[in-house]
Protein backbone atom coordinates (compact mmCIF):
# COMPACT_ATOMS: atom_id res chain seq x y z
CA UNK A 1 0.00 0.00 0.00
CA UNK A 2 1.21 3.43 -0.87
CA UNK A 3 1.27 6.24 1.64
CA UNK A 4 -1.26 8.34 -0.18
CA UNK A 5 -3.93 5.48 -0.45
CA UNK A 6 -3.55 4.93 3.35
CA UNK A 7 -4.57 8.19 3.96
CA UNK A 8 -7.08 7.95 1.57
CA UNK A 9 -9.10 5.24 3.32
CA UNK A 10 -8.53 6.77 6.53
CA UNK A 11 -10.64 9.74 5.44
CA UNK A 12 -13.06 6.88 4.16
CA UNK A 13 -12.53 5.52 7.31
CA UNK A 14 -12.96 8.74 9.42
CA UNK A 15 -16.37 9.67 7.46
CA UNK A 16 -17.69 6.01 8.42
CA UNK A 17 -16.98 7.19 12.41
CA UNK A 18 -13.99 4.21 12.25
CA UNK A 19 -16.50 1.31 11.48
CA UNK A 20 -14.12 -0.74 9.40
CA UNK A 21 -16.04 -3.72 8.84
CA UNK A 22 -18.52 -1.44 6.89
CA UNK A 23 -15.73 0.12 5.02
CA UNK A 24 -14.88 -3.39 4.12
CA UNK A 25 -18.23 -4.41 2.97
CA UNK A 26 -18.73 -1.15 0.77
CA UNK A 27 -15.17 -1.98 -0.65
CA UNK A 28 -16.17 -6.02 -1.64
CA UNK A 29 -19.48 -4.65 -3.17
CA UNK A 30 -17.51 -1.88 -4.96
CA UNK A 31 -14.71 -4.49 -6.30
CA UNK A 32 -17.32 -7.04 -7.51
CA UNK A 33 -18.59 -3.81 -9.76
CA UNK A 34 -15.69 -2.16 -10.79
CA UNK A 35 -15.62 -4.12 -13.58
CA UNK A 36 -18.48 -3.57 -15.25
CA UNK A 37 -18.99 -0.13 -14.06
CA UNK A 38 -15.60 0.24 -16.21
CA UNK A 39 -16.73 -1.76 -18.84
CA UNK A 40 -19.91 0.70 -18.98
CA UNK A 41 -17.46 3.80 -19.64
CA UNK A 42 -15.48 1.67 -22.16
CA UNK A 43 -18.85 0.97 -24.03
CA UNK A 44 -19.99 4.56 -24.22
CA UNK A 45 -17.35 6.04 -25.52
CA UNK A 46 -16.73 3.38 -27.79
CA UNK A 47 -19.93 4.23 -29.24
CA UNK A 48 -19.52 7.64 -28.92
CA UNK A 49 -22.61 8.11 -26.43
CA UNK A 50 -22.42 11.38 -24.51
CA UNK A 51 -25.25 10.95 -22.63
CA UNK A 52 -24.23 6.96 -21.67
CA UNK A 53 -20.60 8.46 -21.14
CA UNK A 54 -21.93 11.14 -18.44
CA UNK A 55 -24.27 8.84 -16.61
CA UNK A 56 -21.97 5.59 -16.35
CA UNK A 57 -18.98 7.78 -14.97
CA UNK A 58 -21.11 9.56 -12.71
CA UNK A 59 -22.02 6.07 -11.33
CA UNK A 60 -18.46 5.33 -11.42
CA UNK A 61 -17.57 8.74 -9.52
CA UNK A 62 -20.65 8.05 -6.96
CA UNK A 63 -19.05 4.25 -6.22
CA UNK A 64 -14.89 5.88 -5.68
CA UNK A 65 -16.61 8.99 -3.60
CA UNK A 66 -17.24 6.19 -0.94
CA UNK A 67 -13.12 5.92 -0.27
CA UNK A 68 -12.27 9.27 -0.49
CA UNK A 69 -10.24 7.94 -3.88
CA UNK A 70 -9.21 12.06 -5.26
CA UNK A 71 -7.51 10.39 -8.54
CA UNK A 72 -9.93 8.35 -9.55
CA UNK A 73 -12.66 10.32 -8.77
CA UNK A 74 -11.22 13.01 -10.86
CA UNK A 75 -10.68 10.95 -13.72
CA UNK A 76 -14.64 9.95 -13.32
CA UNK A 77 -15.53 13.22 -13.16
CA UNK A 78 -13.50 14.67 -16.60
CA UNK A 79 -15.29 11.78 -18.89
CA UNK A 80 -18.21 12.85 -17.05
CA UNK A 81 -18.02 16.29 -17.96
CA UNK A 82 -17.06 15.48 -21.54
CA UNK A 83 -20.38 13.16 -21.60
CA UNK A 84 -22.08 16.76 -20.56
CA UNK A 85 -20.24 18.60 -22.69
CA UNK A 86 -20.85 16.23 -25.75
CA UNK A 87 -17.03 16.14 -26.55
CA UNK A 88 -15.43 13.05 -26.70
CA UNK A 89 -12.45 14.39 -28.17
CA UNK A 90 -10.15 13.68 -24.77
CA UNK A 91 -11.70 10.47 -24.07
CA UNK A 92 -8.70 7.91 -24.49
CA UNK A 93 -6.53 9.75 -22.71
CA UNK A 94 -9.43 9.98 -19.90
CA UNK A 95 -9.99 7.27 -19.90
CA UNK A 96 -6.58 5.63 -19.65
CA UNK A 97 -6.30 7.94 -16.38
CA UNK A 98 -9.18 6.47 -15.30
CA UNK A 99 -8.42 2.72 -15.73
CA UNK A 100 -4.71 3.84 -13.99
CA UNK A 101 -6.67 5.44 -10.76
CA UNK A 102 -8.48 2.45 -10.59
CA UNK A 103 -6.40 -0.59 -10.60
CA UNK A 104 -4.31 1.71 -7.97
CA UNK A 105 -7.80 1.47 -5.84
CA UNK A 106 -8.49 -1.66 -6.52
CA UNK A 107 -5.25 -2.62 -4.99
CA UNK A 108 -5.93 -0.47 -1.76
CA UNK A 109 -9.22 -1.94 -1.57
CA UNK A 110 -8.01 -5.74 -2.14
CA UNK A 111 -5.76 -5.73 0.43
CA UNK A 112 -8.18 -3.74 2.73
CA UNK A 113 -10.80 -6.25 2.64
CA UNK A 114 -8.76 -9.07 3.19
CA UNK A 115 -7.85 -7.95 6.82
CA UNK A 116 -9.37 -8.79 9.70
CA UNK A 117 -10.61 -6.28 12.07
CA UNK A 118 -7.60 -5.47 14.13
CA UNK B 1 -38.97 7.69 12.32
CA UNK B 2 -39.17 6.18 8.62
CA UNK B 3 -36.30 7.30 5.54
CA UNK B 4 -36.35 6.71 2.00
CA UNK B 5 -33.35 6.20 0.27
CA UNK B 6 -33.00 6.44 -3.28
CA UNK B 7 -29.71 5.31 -5.38
CA UNK B 8 -28.80 3.41 -8.27
CA UNK B 9 -25.29 2.88 -6.75
CA UNK B 10 -25.00 -0.22 -4.48
CA UNK B 11 -21.91 1.16 -2.33
CA UNK B 12 -23.78 4.54 -1.30
CA UNK B 13 -27.03 2.62 -0.65
CA UNK B 14 -25.43 0.03 1.72
CA UNK B 15 -23.74 2.81 3.32
CA UNK B 16 -26.67 4.81 3.29
CA UNK B 17 -29.10 2.07 4.68
CA UNK B 18 -26.12 0.87 7.56
CA UNK B 19 -25.51 4.10 8.66
CA UNK B 20 -29.04 5.00 9.20
CA UNK B 21 -30.50 1.80 10.93
CA UNK B 22 -27.29 2.53 12.85
CA UNK B 23 -28.62 6.47 13.72
CA UNK B 24 -31.85 4.54 14.68
CA UNK B 25 -34.24 5.31 11.86
CA UNK B 26 -36.39 2.96 9.47
CA UNK B 27 -34.98 2.43 6.11
CA UNK B 28 -36.99 2.08 3.07
CA UNK B 29 -34.89 1.57 -0.28
CA UNK B 30 -35.70 2.41 -3.50
CA UNK B 31 -32.89 1.65 -6.95
CA UNK B 32 -34.28 4.24 -9.12
CA UNK B 33 -36.17 7.40 -9.42
CA UNK B 34 -39.44 5.39 -10.44
CA UNK B 35 -39.27 3.62 -7.43
CA UNK B 36 -38.74 6.28 -5.01
CA UNK B 37 -41.99 8.23 -6.72
CA UNK B 38 -43.76 5.31 -6.12
CA UNK B 39 -43.02 4.79 -3.03
CA UNK B 40 -43.36 8.63 -1.62
CA UNK B 41 -47.13 8.58 -3.25
CA UNK B 42 -47.90 5.73 -0.79
CA UNK B 43 -50.09 6.90 2.24
CA UNK B 44 -47.23 5.32 4.65
CA UNK B 45 -44.69 7.18 2.37
CA UNK B 46 -41.96 8.10 4.86
CA UNK B 47 -41.77 11.49 6.09
CA UNK B 48 -37.58 12.00 5.49
CA UNK B 49 -35.91 11.39 1.67
CA UNK B 50 -32.53 11.25 0.60
CA UNK B 51 -32.68 11.41 -3.12
CA UNK B 52 -29.88 10.82 -5.42
CA UNK B 53 -29.69 13.60 -7.70
CA UNK B 54 -28.56 11.72 -11.34
CA UNK B 55 -30.56 8.47 -11.18
CA UNK B 56 -32.00 5.93 -14.26
CA UNK B 57 -35.46 6.87 -15.06
CA UNK B 58 -37.10 9.81 -12.93
CA UNK B 59 -33.70 11.80 -11.69
CA UNK B 60 -34.05 13.09 -8.01
CA UNK B 61 -34.86 16.76 -8.90
CA UNK B 62 -37.81 15.07 -11.22
CA UNK B 63 -39.32 13.14 -8.14
CA UNK B 64 -39.25 16.06 -5.91
CA UNK B 65 -40.70 18.02 -8.26
CA UNK B 66 -43.63 15.80 -8.56
CA UNK B 67 -44.04 14.91 -4.80
CA UNK B 68 -44.13 19.01 -4.29
CA UNK B 69 -46.38 19.20 -7.46
CA UNK B 70 -48.63 16.65 -5.58
CA UNK B 71 -49.33 19.00 -2.80
CA UNK B 72 -48.44 15.57 -0.49
CA UNK B 73 -49.40 15.93 3.19
CA UNK B 74 -47.55 15.22 5.53
CA UNK B 75 -44.60 17.27 3.82
CA UNK B 76 -42.14 15.26 3.29
CA UNK B 77 -38.45 16.49 3.88
CA UNK B 78 -36.20 16.42 0.70
CA UNK B 79 -32.72 16.10 0.93
CA UNK B 80 -30.60 15.74 -2.92
CA UNK B 81 -27.56 13.59 -2.92
CA UNK B 82 -24.94 15.12 -5.09
CA UNK B 83 -21.56 14.32 -6.47
CA UNK B 84 -19.40 17.28 -5.51
CA UNK B 85 -18.79 19.68 -8.23
CA UNK B 86 -22.50 19.98 -9.54
CA UNK B 87 -23.09 23.04 -8.53
CA UNK B 88 -25.79 24.18 -11.42
CA UNK B 89 -27.57 20.81 -10.41
CA UNK B 90 -27.69 21.86 -6.74
CA UNK B 91 -29.57 25.11 -7.76
CA UNK B 92 -31.75 23.01 -9.88
CA UNK B 93 -32.81 21.05 -6.64
CA UNK B 94 -33.35 23.51 -4.42
CA UNK B 95 -35.66 25.11 -6.85
CA UNK B 96 -37.35 21.83 -7.25
CA UNK B 97 -38.08 22.25 -3.52
CA UNK B 98 -35.34 20.26 -2.17
CA UNK B 99 -35.11 21.29 1.78
CA UNK B 100 -31.48 20.59 1.86
CA UNK B 101 -28.34 18.71 0.05
CA UNK B 102 -25.60 16.81 0.73
CA UNK B 103 -22.13 16.36 -1.22
CA UNK B 104 -20.64 12.89 -1.52
CA UNK B 105 -18.81 11.79 0.06
CA UNK B 106 -20.69 12.84 3.15
CA UNK B 107 -19.34 11.87 6.83
CA UNK B 108 -22.10 10.48 9.05
CA UNK B 109 -22.11 13.23 12.00
CA UNK B 110 -22.80 15.65 8.37
CA UNK B 111 -25.59 13.45 7.64
CA UNK B 112 -26.82 12.88 10.89
CA UNK B 113 -26.83 16.62 12.00
CA UNK B 114 -29.06 17.64 8.68
CA UNK B 115 -31.23 15.24 9.25
CA UNK B 116 -31.81 16.18 12.92
CA UNK B 117 -32.55 19.87 11.15
CA UNK B 118 -35.10 18.08 9.26
CA UNK B 119 -36.63 16.95 11.62
CA UNK B 120 -36.78 19.61 13.67
CA UNK B 121 -38.78 21.02 10.64
CA UNK B 122 -40.86 18.46 10.32
CA UNK B 123 -42.24 18.89 13.88
CA UNK B 124 -42.99 22.70 13.08
CA UNK B 125 -44.29 21.38 9.71
CA UNK B 126 -46.55 18.97 11.41
CA UNK B 127 -48.02 21.98 14.08
CA UNK B 128 -48.76 24.00 11.30
CA UNK B 129 -50.61 21.68 10.09
CA UNK B 130 -52.54 21.20 12.98
CA UNK B 131 -53.18 24.76 13.64
CA UNK B 132 -54.42 24.94 10.12
CA UNK B 133 -56.84 21.94 10.21
CA UNK B 134 -58.03 22.30 13.98
CA UNK B 135 -60.12 24.39 16.08
CA UNK B 136 -58.10 26.74 18.61
CA UNK B 137 -59.96 26.82 20.96
CA UNK B 138 -62.24 23.32 21.14
CA UNK B 139 -59.21 21.54 19.44
CA UNK B 140 -61.93 19.22 17.14
CA UNK B 141 -61.75 20.19 13.33
CA UNK B 142 -62.26 23.44 11.95
CA UNK B 143 -65.00 24.12 9.48
CA UNK B 144 -63.29 23.44 6.34
CA UNK B 145 -61.64 21.04 7.50
CA UNK B 146 -64.60 19.00 8.79
CA UNK B 147 -66.33 19.84 5.32
CA UNK B 148 -63.84 18.83 2.98
CA UNK B 149 -63.81 15.03 4.74
CA UNK B 150 -67.72 15.38 4.17
CA UNK B 151 -66.87 15.99 0.31
CA UNK B 152 -64.77 13.30 0.55
CA UNK B 153 -67.01 10.74 1.76
CA UNK B 154 -69.88 12.26 -0.27
CA UNK B 155 -67.84 11.33 -3.39
CA UNK B 156 -67.22 8.03 -1.93
CA UNK B 157 -70.72 7.19 -1.98
CA UNK B 158 -71.05 7.68 -5.77
CA UNK B 159 -68.36 5.61 -5.92
CA UNK B 160 -68.49 2.40 -3.92
CA UNK B 161 -71.90 2.45 -2.40
CA UNK B 162 -70.95 2.92 1.12
CA UNK B 163 -73.52 5.39 3.24
CA UNK B 164 -72.42 8.10 4.75
CA UNK B 165 -74.48 10.54 7.81
CA UNK B 166 -73.96 13.57 9.88
CA UNK B 167 -75.00 14.76 12.41
CA UNK B 168 -75.27 18.32 13.25
CA UNK B 169 -75.08 19.31 17.29
CA UNK B 170 -76.09 22.88 18.15
CA UNK B 171 -75.10 23.47 22.16
CA UNK B 172 -78.49 24.16 23.57
CA UNK B 173 -79.16 28.04 25.43
CA UNK B 174 -75.33 28.44 25.44
CA UNK B 175 -75.85 32.27 24.43
CA UNK B 176 -77.10 32.18 28.36
CA UNK B 177 -73.95 30.66 29.79
CA UNK B 178 -71.78 33.79 27.79
CA UNK B 179 -74.26 36.47 29.32
CA UNK B 180 -74.91 35.05 32.89
CA UNK B 181 -71.17 33.81 33.54
CA UNK B 182 -68.57 36.25 30.92
CA UNK B 183 -66.69 34.05 28.04
CA UNK B 184 -64.44 32.72 29.78
CA UNK B 185 -66.56 30.14 31.56
CA UNK B 186 -68.28 29.64 28.16
CA UNK B 187 -65.12 28.63 26.36
CA UNK B 188 -64.31 26.88 29.37
CA UNK B 189 -68.01 24.85 28.70
CA UNK B 190 -67.31 24.66 24.88
CA UNK B 191 -64.28 23.09 25.35
CA UNK B 192 -65.80 20.43 27.99
CA UNK B 193 -69.19 19.80 25.36
CA UNK B 194 -66.69 19.69 22.33
CA UNK B 195 -64.79 16.39 24.43
CA UNK B 196 -67.94 14.87 25.11
CA UNK B 197 -69.63 14.79 21.92
CA UNK B 198 -66.30 13.72 20.85
CA UNK B 199 -66.30 10.52 23.03
CA UNK B 200 -68.88 8.41 21.75
CA UNK B 201 -67.06 9.33 18.17
CA UNK B 202 -65.06 5.87 16.31
CA UNK B 203 -62.02 6.37 15.48
CA UNK B 204 -62.90 7.13 12.03
CA UNK B 205 -65.50 9.52 12.12
CA UNK B 206 -64.63 13.30 12.30
CA UNK B 207 -65.94 16.36 14.29
CA UNK B 208 -65.42 19.75 13.55
CA UNK B 209 -66.85 23.23 14.98
CA UNK B 210 -69.10 24.43 12.48
CA UNK B 211 -70.18 27.63 14.09
CA UNK B 212 -69.88 29.15 17.35
CA UNK B 213 -71.81 26.83 19.37
CA UNK B 214 -72.64 24.21 16.53
CA UNK B 215 -70.78 21.27 15.32
CA UNK B 216 -71.00 18.90 12.63
CA UNK B 217 -70.42 15.27 12.71
CA UNK B 218 -69.52 13.11 9.63
CA UNK B 219 -69.96 9.12 10.00
CA UNK B 220 -68.82 7.29 7.03
CA UNK B 221 -70.23 4.03 6.16
CA UNK B 222 -73.53 4.71 8.49
CA UNK B 223 -76.41 4.73 7.75
CA UNK B 224 -79.72 6.56 9.44
CA UNK B 225 -80.00 3.68 12.03
CA UNK B 226 -76.90 3.79 13.41
CA UNK B 227 -76.52 7.50 13.06
CA UNK B 228 -79.29 7.81 15.30
CA UNK B 229 -78.07 5.43 17.64
CA UNK B 230 -74.70 7.53 17.84
CA UNK B 231 -76.53 10.71 18.16
CA UNK B 232 -78.62 9.48 21.15
CA UNK B 233 -75.24 8.78 22.96
CA UNK B 234 -73.87 12.17 21.91
CA UNK B 235 -76.99 14.02 23.74
CA UNK B 236 -76.47 11.63 26.63
CA UNK B 237 -72.71 12.32 26.64
CA UNK B 238 -73.06 15.78 26.95
CA UNK B 239 -76.16 16.21 29.21
CA UNK B 240 -75.41 13.47 31.57
CA UNK B 241 -73.94 15.73 33.73
CA UNK B 242 -73.24 19.51 34.72
CA UNK B 243 -70.05 20.74 33.30
CA UNK B 244 -67.84 22.11 36.25
CA UNK B 245 -65.79 24.81 35.75
CA UNK B 246 -64.76 27.66 38.18
CA UNK B 247 -68.25 29.62 38.28
CA UNK B 248 -69.78 26.76 39.61
CA UNK B 249 -71.51 23.44 37.33
CA UNK B 250 -73.13 24.64 35.01
CA UNK B 251 -75.99 22.57 33.24
CA UNK B 252 -75.51 22.14 29.34
CA UNK B 253 -77.70 20.06 26.99
CA UNK B 254 -77.26 19.81 23.19
CA UNK B 255 -79.83 19.26 20.23
CA UNK B 256 -79.01 17.45 17.08
CA UNK B 257 -80.22 16.56 14.13
CA UNK B 258 -79.60 13.55 11.92
CA UNK B 259 -79.46 13.04 8.06
CA UNK B 260 -77.59 10.71 5.81
CA UNK B 261 -77.28 9.45 2.55
CA UNK B 262 -77.30 5.85 1.65
CA UNK B 263 -76.82 4.91 -2.18
CA UNK B 264 -75.97 6.69 -5.12
CA UNK B 265 -76.81 9.46 -6.73
CA UNK B 266 -74.97 11.64 -4.27
CA UNK B 267 -76.08 14.35 -2.62
CA UNK B 268 -73.93 17.39 -2.07
CA UNK B 269 -72.60 18.44 0.97
CA UNK B 270 -75.09 21.35 1.34
CA UNK B 271 -78.09 19.57 0.62
CA UNK B 272 -76.98 17.05 3.36
CA UNK B 273 -76.19 19.73 6.10
CA UNK B 274 -79.47 21.40 5.25
CA UNK B 275 -81.49 18.66 5.91
CA UNK B 276 -79.79 17.95 9.07
CA UNK B 277 -80.10 21.28 9.90
CA UNK B 278 -83.88 21.10 9.50
CA UNK B 279 -83.83 18.40 11.64
CA UNK B 280 -82.03 20.19 13.76
CA UNK B 281 -84.82 23.20 13.90
CA UNK B 282 -87.37 20.52 14.84
CA UNK B 283 -85.58 19.03 17.69
CA UNK B 284 -84.87 22.89 18.93
CA UNK B 285 -89.04 23.85 18.38
CA UNK B 286 -90.05 20.39 20.00
CA UNK B 287 -88.33 21.22 23.37
CA UNK B 288 -84.14 20.98 23.01
CA UNK B 289 -82.43 18.06 24.54
CA UNK B 290 -83.22 15.52 21.78
CA UNK B 291 -82.33 14.08 18.23
CA UNK B 292 -84.29 14.67 15.19
CA UNK B 293 -84.01 12.97 12.14
CA UNK B 294 -84.47 13.59 8.31
CA UNK B 295 -86.12 11.06 7.03
CA UNK B 296 -85.55 11.93 3.34
CA UNK B 297 -82.79 14.26 3.00
CA UNK B 298 -85.44 16.17 0.27
CA UNK B 299 -87.83 16.88 3.37
CA UNK B 300 -87.72 20.82 3.76
CA UNK B 301 -89.37 21.23 7.25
Amino acid sequence: MSKRSISDLDAALNALEGDRELLRRIARLFLAQCPQLLEEVREALLRGDADALERAAHKLRGSVSNFAAKKAHDAALRLEQMGRDGDLSGGAEAQAHLESALRELQGTLGEFSKDSDT
Amino acid sequence: MRILIADDEDGTRLKLETVLEKLGYEVVVARDGNEAWELLQRDDAPALALLDWLMPGLDGVEVCRRVRRSGKLPYVYIVMLTVKGQKQDLVAGMDAGADDYLSKPFDVEELRVRLHAGERILALQEELRLQATHDDLTGVLNRGTVLEILRRELALVARKSVPVAIILADLDDFKQVNDRHGHAIGDTVLREAARRLSTPMRPYDAIGRYGGEEFLIVLPGCGVDSALLVAERVRCSVGGRPITTSAGDVAMTVSLGVSAVEKAPPRLADELIQAADDALYRAKRAGRDRVEHASNPDDRA
